[in-house]
């Protein structure tokens, strides 16, 4: 394949969740994607607050980023939810002639300009679309038929049915089930963080862990990873360690369907751990 | 410039929740929202990949770049009244 893609992994992934990085960066050898980069990049900036600050402020520093990818691609891969709701929102706005170049005369002023030439794609669609399920199919080393899977999509990605229908394509892909729950689309609850946490965690984390466990399934993957933070944090804070379900990035599931082992991967930073996941697949092997 | 997609965002009105106040913090100061800690900069040297990423993680001098690109808006506003702030801001919590 040989495509080239900027890559911005965002604060989340590069700073804590980096077994995220890691199994991207093995997808992207395993795939001959070339991932590079976004050198100099900033925050995204994340969408929650920053954006309802200050618009123009978010739309700048988007731009700002986008522009960085230009000179190495046109195509940026994103994985975080909030940063790829960002960028795509900016990349809309800046449809706006007018409004480009505003934000143009601004970037002038550090010595950038961005031409709006970047496309900017989801990590899913990526895979979906131009790896291809069949290539993906044919890259599998590990049969996962007999994983129930639960997915969270989170919010930013509801708003595009194409990215959650190609997240269960990709699931299924794998060989996993994936088990329909009624608190699927509900939010992990991580935009109230910033004004009421005790709401969050208690009327959303924790309400939909609650439906989660009902449904009994060996794994929960989820794409984006403040939510992947979130539903963490609250199974640790309201639940005993045998009632732990395992959080999985779709990325890490991809990159150990294909052959990589627990430890390339870095499943060992979980906080909670993957043993029971692993053993069942591991049954089936032998 | 239009501002709001959904109807709950409206513009925030002061005083800034703290873990908000965190977030702007970091976002003016250093760049990012999460902070890279020790521990993580050694994990990533074990998982073989860059200690610290070439984003304004390492190089403090791009911020100087989103702070440029901030005057005269309400983030550059806020990020000045949280600098005066002189209590203890929280942990930001990634997100």
């Amino acid at each position: 394949m040989n495509k080239k893609y900027g890559v911005f992994l965002g604060c989340t992934i590069s700073a804590m969740q980096i077994f995220v990085e890691k199994a991207l960066r093995l997808l992207g050898e395993k795939f001959s994607m070339q991932l590079i980069d976004l050198e100099d990049a900033t925050c995204c900036p994340e969408p929650e607050i920053s954006k309802t600050i200050s618009y123009e402020a978010w739309l700048r520093m988007a731009a700002r980023n986008l522009s960085l990818c230009e000179k190495i691609s046109n195509e940026l891969c994103v994985i975080c939810n909030g940063c790829y709701h960002t960028f795509k929102k900016a990349n809309e706005a800046l449809n706006d002639e007018k409004l480009l170049k505003e934000v143009n005369d601004k970037l002038s002023i550090i010595g950038k300009s961005y031409n709006k030439t970047v496309n900017v794609k989801n990590f899913i669609e990526i895979m979906h679309d131009d790896i291809g399920l069949e290539n993906l199919k044919d890259k599998l080393k590990r049969e996962l038929s007999q994983i129930k899977a639960c997915i969270h999509p989170g919010c930013r990605l509801l708003e595009e049915p194409r990215l959650v229908s190609g997240f269960k394509d990709l699931v299924r892909a794998t060989g996993a089930s994936i088990i329909e729950w009624t608190a699927e689309k509900m939010c992990c609850g991580v935009p109230a963080m910033y004004t009421n946490p005790e709401f969050a965690l208690e009327n959303r984390a924790k309400r939909k862990l609650l439906n989660l466990k009902n449904v009994k399934p060996d794994c929960l993957i989820v794409i984006c990873p403040a939510c992947y933070d979130m539903l963490e944090k609250a199974e640790i804070s309201y639940f005993e360690p045998e009632e732990y379900i395992p959080i999985i990035n779709i990325v890490e599931l991809l990159a150990y369907a294909v052959g990589y082992l627990p430890e390339d991967i870095g499943f060992d930073l979980h906080r909670i751990p993957l043993d029971n996941f692993l053993s069942k697949v591991e049954e089936n092997e032998s | 410039m239009a501002a709001s997609e959904y109807p709950l965002e409206k513009p925030i009105k002061p005083p800034l929740s703290p873990a908000m106040s965190g977030i702007i913090k970091n976002e003016f100061e250093l760049g990012y929202v999460a902070e890279l800690t020790d521990y993580f900069i050694e994990e990533r040297k074990r998982m073989n990949l860059k200690p610290i990423p070439p984003t304004s993680y390492e190089r403090k001098e791009v911020v100087e770049e989103i702070q440029k690109l901030s005057v005269g808006t309400a983030f550059e506003e806020k990020a000045k009244a949280v600098k005066k702030f002189k209590g203890e801001l929280p942990k930001v919590i990634p997100c």
